[in-house]
């Protein structure tokens, strides 16, 4: 058996996330869905609802009374924070499965990208900002599957970066038969995400290949880059990324602008570390 | 063991501490030793400066490079360091590679903090003794406070360095 073949084998054995949650990440990424819909979607998932309440009572939020329901946080802590719990809330449970210091880091990363695509679609008017934040979670699931065999090729991977000749998601192609945007890809389309959503998973280090400038893809690529220059979810493979200067001018944000959002993203992840008990930092 | 987060300036004479930052990637951190007296610090630092934003310059200083060194060089002397003894460590300043683009683009961050961290150290007379900054690399940079050993790791490894240290 190949290790190309393994990585299929094992792509296709991943769980599919509960229907409950795929239904969320539709309705997340829906531009039109309006806080009332996802407060519909919760009355017909307790467990769900439960954990929104509990988070909304923290106290980092320093509310002035106790929380009993999810429409007490939209009302108190806006529907842009209700959307951030329910997508951390019924993701976080895959990267979980994935265990080790590699599920907590990219666990991590996952979220400053959600965070850093949030406000960048909301500081530039680009795309929903609900969607970006999904997006932003999601944009890396498939290095979880890919992530032990990258470990048993880490020397190889390693070398083809060290000497420059390829970037990483160049190297995994060549190395593993296929790289991480492209596992994201074959689990979006298995777990029958949104279109959006799988566009901006399958191709958020090569923006420039989707037709008709996808906005939110460019987005997500953007908000990566970011959160690897803040140095977190940095691997083995440093910073052997490349950046799509073009999809950085379509937001036509300037740097001060960037600057900006860099210590909001940072301020941001730590609150919602604080409140999810992330740990800070994860050595690998 | 103190972890220097980005944002963060520590300073000690403790003889048994041993400071260090996590990955350090387009942020730079700039290490301090006094190896005489035994005293060395760690600023971490995000971005160059804080732009037009006051208000920012104020509630964070430490994320920007003029502040951070100024806060870590006024915290060696409270520590007793002799500024004539100084010696700095430059770490970081990574960046992305910019495809299909001529210029710099608004993304680029490392350079800029590299360049700011050289003013700032120049600005105070402190020479550096080695800098571990640019490229495509992610690194991490560890003081010994009583030996005043400086470990840099860096990743990808360089070629050169088969163990990650340098």
């Amino acid at each position: 058996v190949t290790e190309a073949a393994e990585i299929h084998a094992a792509l296709e054995d991943v769980a599919p996330p509960p229907e409950s949650a795929v239904r969320m990440l539709q309705l997340v990424s829906d531009a039109e869905a309006t806080a009332d819909d996802i407060l519909a979607m919760l009355r017909d998932d307790d467990e769900m609802t439960r954990s929104v309440v509990k988070l909304s009572n923290s106290s980092i939020y320093e509310l002035p009374c106790e929380v009993v329901d999810a429409s007490q946080t939209v009302a108190y802590l806006g529907s842009r924070t209700l959307v951030r719990f329910v997508v951390a809330l019924g993701t976080h449970p895959f990267f979980a499965r994935a265990g080790g210091g590699h599920g907590g880091e990219a666990w991590r990363h996952a979220l400053a990208c959600g965070i850093a695509a949030q406000i960048l679609s909301e500081m530039k008017g680009v795309g929903d900002p609900n969607g970006a934040f999904a997006a932003g979670v999601l944009h890396d699931i498939g290095s979880l599957v890919l992530a032990p065999f990258a470990e048993r090729e880490a020397q190889v991977l390693h070398a083809e970066i060290a000497s420059c000749r390829r970037g990483y998601t160049e190297a995994e192609a060549h190395v593993l038969g296929l790289d991480h945007s492209a596992a994201g890809s074959k689990l979006a389309d298995q777990w029958r995400l949104p279109r959006s959503l799988r566009h901006a998973i399958g191709h958020h280090h090569d923006p420039e290949f989707m037709p008709d400038a996808d906005e939110l893809t460019q987005l997500i690529h953007v908000a990566d880059a970011l959160t690897l220059q803040l140095g977190i979810g940095v691997g083995g493979e440093g910073l052997s990324y490349s950046t799509c200067v073009d999809a950085v001018r379509r937001l036509h944000v300037s740097t001060e602008e960037i600057d900006r959002a860099r210590l909001r993203i940072l301020a941001e992840l730590q609150r919602s570390q604080d409140l999810l008990q992330l740990p800070e930092t994860v050595c690998r | 063991v103190h972890v220097v987060e980005a944002g963060s300036v520590v300073a000690t004479q403790d003889a048994g501490a041993l400071l260090h930052t996590p990955p350090i990637a387009s942020a730079v951190a700039v290490a301090i030793c006094d190896p005489d007296q035994g005293i060395a610090g760690i600023a971490h630092f995000l971005l160059p400066d804080a732009g037009s934003d006051a208000k920012r310059r104020s509630t964070a200083p430490e994320m920007f490079a003029g502040p951070a060194v100024e806060s870590l060089v006024l915290k060696l002397a409270q520590l007793g360091a002799d500024g004539s003894r100084l010696r700095a460590y430059l770490v970081g300043g990574g960046d992305l590679v910019y495809r299909r683009h001529a210029g710099p683009c608004e993304l680029a961050l490392g350079d800029r903090n590299v360049a700011a961290a050289r003013a700032a150290l120049k600005e105070y007379g402190i020479r550096i003794v080695a800098a571990r900054v640019g490229g495509n690399r992610a690194r991490r940079v560890a003081v010994e406070v009583a030996s005043a050993k400086v470990r840099i790791t860096e990743t990808p490894v360089p070629r050169r360095s088969r163990d990650g240290s340098s």
